[in-house]
């Protein structure tokens, strides 16, 4: 079972890399890091549900909290990203990051 | 050993006055001037005060009584048999008690004085705080009970003399002569370090690392066994080697040859600055140190030859100076210079407690010189050549001009010339006897070539003294026309006594210096030399260290054997404490005794010659000084004389020349241009190189972080899983 898990944890994980690297649109790019976030997320949970085995749920909690605190950072990430996305926007009516340059040497 | 907590009190009232008056010109709120004065004196007062009580409660202990006072445990390193204690301490003994009451009153006269002298200048609380800070200073070098304690004193006053020789330092002659003075004392200063270091080594061998006078003297015929090789050199003695070393910084702080330089340039100074630092007390530092270490100078006889030949040397040399100088002042900074030479010959021959004497009486007379010229100085309005000066003291009593600067001046020309029975007579013909009669156990007739220096310099100092006193108070008056070599012109009627204040110390002064010869030697007027018997305890601590060597151990060290025979029973310091000898000492002393008159009676008469031909020349034959544009056309002999030998030139030429070029071409233009800056502009123009590289890494566009940060996590990857 625990293959399938990371299979698809992995498949998602390069799916939100790939679109880190490729996608010019902030939000776009937003989006896959949060996809990168849930892969992770996803094999936290296959690894602990493993090593604790079926009957020893008070162990397999651990990966669960992990997971949830995450998900806190994550929202809290995405909040003050998109504030930052839409202050952006405002300014140069673009998300184009190709065109969000400016700080640099 | 008693102790009293008394003796911190000395120089702690100076430390006060030096934080009153500080701090107010530190914050800019000035005391009235007349409150700045008394705060000054009134605090060298308080220590003058405290010194002379302990001075009392010190006569009543026995001879050998000293009062000790911890005031805290400084460096401390070490255990058990490697401690390494020096504690800050006090230690009042015979010594330190003549040292600390001659510092105190005569500074504390010169404190009064000088708030008539600066009544006029404006920064006089500057000028009061740090001659505060110079008493103390000079109070912790004469009261520390071990070499550092003396040493941060001895530093404190060479920056106090510094500060104050350019005290006007908006003029760049009086700033660059501080800046002189400083150097070459810190020239000397080094070789006292060495000698300290080699000493606390030598104290390390024997066991208990310690600079305290007391443990060094424990320790002292122990440390006489050692030996230091210095590659290259030799082998040689440590007694010696620290001997030779303290000298040299003896030589800086003292002025004698050959770093003697800074002490006419230190004129430039306020003038009671002179009297007190340059001719009363700093400048005997060396002389106090040599009798303070004289239990290390007596088993070190070519260290102790070398210090009475500098000295015989310098007594005569600085001597010849003075005869051709015309600044009143430069006259009686040589006169210093020679007077300090035969200090150094006093107690390099043996003759601690005559060397110590000579001191005492020497800052009482030149002390008076001194404020009695800087009185002269002003009464002229800021004139210091004596070819402008003359007739300040003719006529009758109700005519003189300065009736009492011209008298005091005059008693203390005759003083320092040695004439009978004035203190410097005694003084000098004390220590002219024990260069003569002190046998010398390295070469012996060393000892009498000293003596002919001393006796020669003796008919100088009485000559160009009398030159002096007879061209500034008697005579005609010449300051009043004009001429192409003085431009600016006093009328005599201007010239004034001094106010009450700077005079009254003066005659303070005077009675100091005539009553103090009844206390020394004097054997033709009372027969008994007290100033001796109440150093001997102390300075002499050295020939019982002897007379232990000579004793049952003597036979079983040949060097000691020689030394026992090199000591003539008549030398009076050794006599005095080796009943054993007695019988000996009587059958020579007739005949000595008659001897010793009769140089006393030659050394008179040299004086008196001096000073006769002195008033011959210069009253008489009213012979003048060439004027600054005749000086081109005297004699080789006298041109010498007018350029102090070209000393300063010749050291321009060696030392300071080849420094400055060699500082310039290699240090500054190669080492400091191309090694430091070269290293450190090399640096940044490699990290500028490297960074600017580096940043075009980040060019704003976040795919492309996003791509170095993938690629770093897969090379960290690759690592874990391949590597």
């Amino acid at each position: 079972m625990l293959n399938q898990y990371l299979v698809l944890s992995g498949i998602l994980f390069t799916i939100g890399v790939t679109g880190v690297l490729l996608r010019r649109n902030v939000i776009v790019i937003f989006m896959c890091v949060e996809l990168m976030l849930n892969a992770v997320n996803l094999s936290i949970l296959a690894f602990s549900r493993y090593h604790a085995g079926l009957g020893n749920l008070d162990a397999a909690m651990n990966g669960h909290a992990l997971v949830i605190m995450v998900m806190a950072v994550a929202a809290a990430e995405a909040a003050v990203g998109l504030a930052i996305v839409i202050s952006i926007y405002r300014r140069r009516e673009t998300v184009d990051v190709e065109e969000i340059n400016l700080l640099k040497w | 050993m008693h102790s009293t907590s008394l003796i911190a009190l000395i120089p702690l009232f100076p430390l006060l006055g030096v934080l009153v008056n500080g701090v107010s010109v530190w914050r800019r709120k000035e005391l009235p001037r007349k409150t700045v004065g008394r705060i000054a004196a009134g605090s060298v007062f308080l220590s003058a005060l405290t010194a002379t009580y302990l001075f009392v409660r010190l006569a009543q202990l026995p001879d050998d009584g000293k009062f000790h006072q911890v005031v805290f445990s400084w460096i401390v390193a070490g255990r058990d048999a490697d401690l390494f204690s020096i504690p800050f301490a006090f230690t009042f003994d015979r010594l330190s008690a003549v040292m600390a009451l001659t510092v105190c009153w005569v500074g504390f006269l010169i404190h009064v004085y000088s708030i008539g002298y600066m009544a006029e200048d404006p920064s006089v609380g500057r000028y009061f705080t740090y001659l505060n800070l110079f008493m103390f200073a000079m109070l912790l070098l004469v009261l520390g009970s071990n070499l550092i304690v003396l040493f941060i004193g001895w530093e404190g006053v060479g920056l106090c003399s510094y500060l104050l020789i350019g005290f006007w330092f908006e003029d760049n002659e009086k700033a660059s002569a501080g800046k002189k003075a400083f150097i070459v004392n810190r020239i000397g200063d080094f070789g006292f370090l060495l000698g300290m270091f080699f000493l606390t080594w030598g104290m390390a061998q024997v066991g208990g690392m310690s600079l305290e006078y007391d443990k060094l003297q424990e320790a002292i015929l122990k440390l006489k066994e050692m030996a230091v090789t210095l590659p290259g050199f030799g082998t040689f003695p440590l007694l010696e080697i620290v001997g030779v070393c303290m000298f040299i910084g003896a030589t800086g702080k003292s002025a004698q040859i050959p770093l003697y330089i800074w002490l006419p340039d230190a004129m430039a100074g306020p003038t009671p600055v002179s009297a007190l630092i340059h001719a009363a007390t700093m400048v005997t530092a060396g002389v106090y140190m040599v009798a303070r270490m004289g239990f290390l100078y007596s088993l070190a006889p070519f260290a102790s030859t070398v210090v009475a030949l500098v000295g015989g040397l310098t007594a005569l040399f600085a001597a010849t100076i003075g005869i051709a100088q015309n600044d009143i002042k430069k006259v009686l900074a040589y006169s210093t210079v020679s007077q300090l030479g035969y200090m150094f010959m006093g107690v390099g021959v043996g003759a601690y407690s005559a060397g110590i004497f000579h001191l005492v009486t020497h800052a009482f007379f030149k002390a008076c010189l001194f404020l009695g010229s800087g009185a002269v100085i002003m009464a002229c309005h800021h004139e210091q050549d004596i070819r402008r000066m003359g007739a300040l003291w003719t006529g009758r009593w109700s005519e003189k001009k300065m009736k009492w600067t011209g008298l005091t001046f005059i008693l203390a020309t005759l003083c320092i010339a040695g004439l009978p029975p004035f203190s410097g007579f005694v003084s000098k013909d004390e220590i002219l006897w024990m260069a003569f009669s002190t046998p010398n156990s390295v070469y012996p007739t060393v000892h009498k070539f000293i003596w002919g220096l001393g006796v020669a310099g003796a008919f100088c100092t009485a000559f160009y003294m009398t030159r002096l006193t007879v061209l500034t108070f008697g005579g005609e008056y010449r300051g009043g026309e004009h001429s192409h070599d003085f431009h600016h012109a006093l009328p005599h009627e201007k010239v004034h006594e001094v106010p009450k204040v700077m005079w009254v110390p003066l005659v303070i002064l005077m009675v100091g210096f005539v009553s103090l010869g009844f206390l020394g030697k004097s054997r033709i007027f009372s027969g008994d030399n007290a100033f001796h018997h109440w150093l001997a305890p102390v300075v002499d601590a050295g020939s019982h260290e002897k007379a232990l060597l000579e004793g049952p151990a003597g036979a079983l060290l040949p060097a000691a054997g020689e030394a026992a025979a090199a000591e003539d029973p008549g030398h009076g310091a050794v006599a005095v404490h080796e009943p054993a000898e007695a019988p000996a000492k009587e059958e020579g002393g007739e005949a000595e005794h008659k001897l010793e008159m009769m140089l006393m009676g030659l050394s008179v008469a040299v004086a008196a010659l001096g000073v006769l031909l002195g008033y011959l020349v210069y009253g008489v034959r009213k012979v003048r000084p060439p004027m600054p544009s005749e000086e081109k056309s005297v004699g080789p002999a006298h041109k010498a004389l007018l350029n102090k030998y070209w000393v300063d030139e010749i050291y321009q030429a060696l030392i300071v020349n080849p420094i400055r070029v060699a500082s310039e071409s290699l240090l500054w233009k190669i080492f400091d241009v191309k090694v430091v800056d070269g290293t450190v502009n090399g640096v940044a123009r490699t990290a500028k190189e490297v960074s600017a590289e580096g940043l075009k890494l980040q060019n704003g566009i976040v795919t492309s972080y996003a791509f170095y940060m993938v690629l770093g996590v897969a090379v960290v990857l690759g690592y874990l899983i391949l590597g």
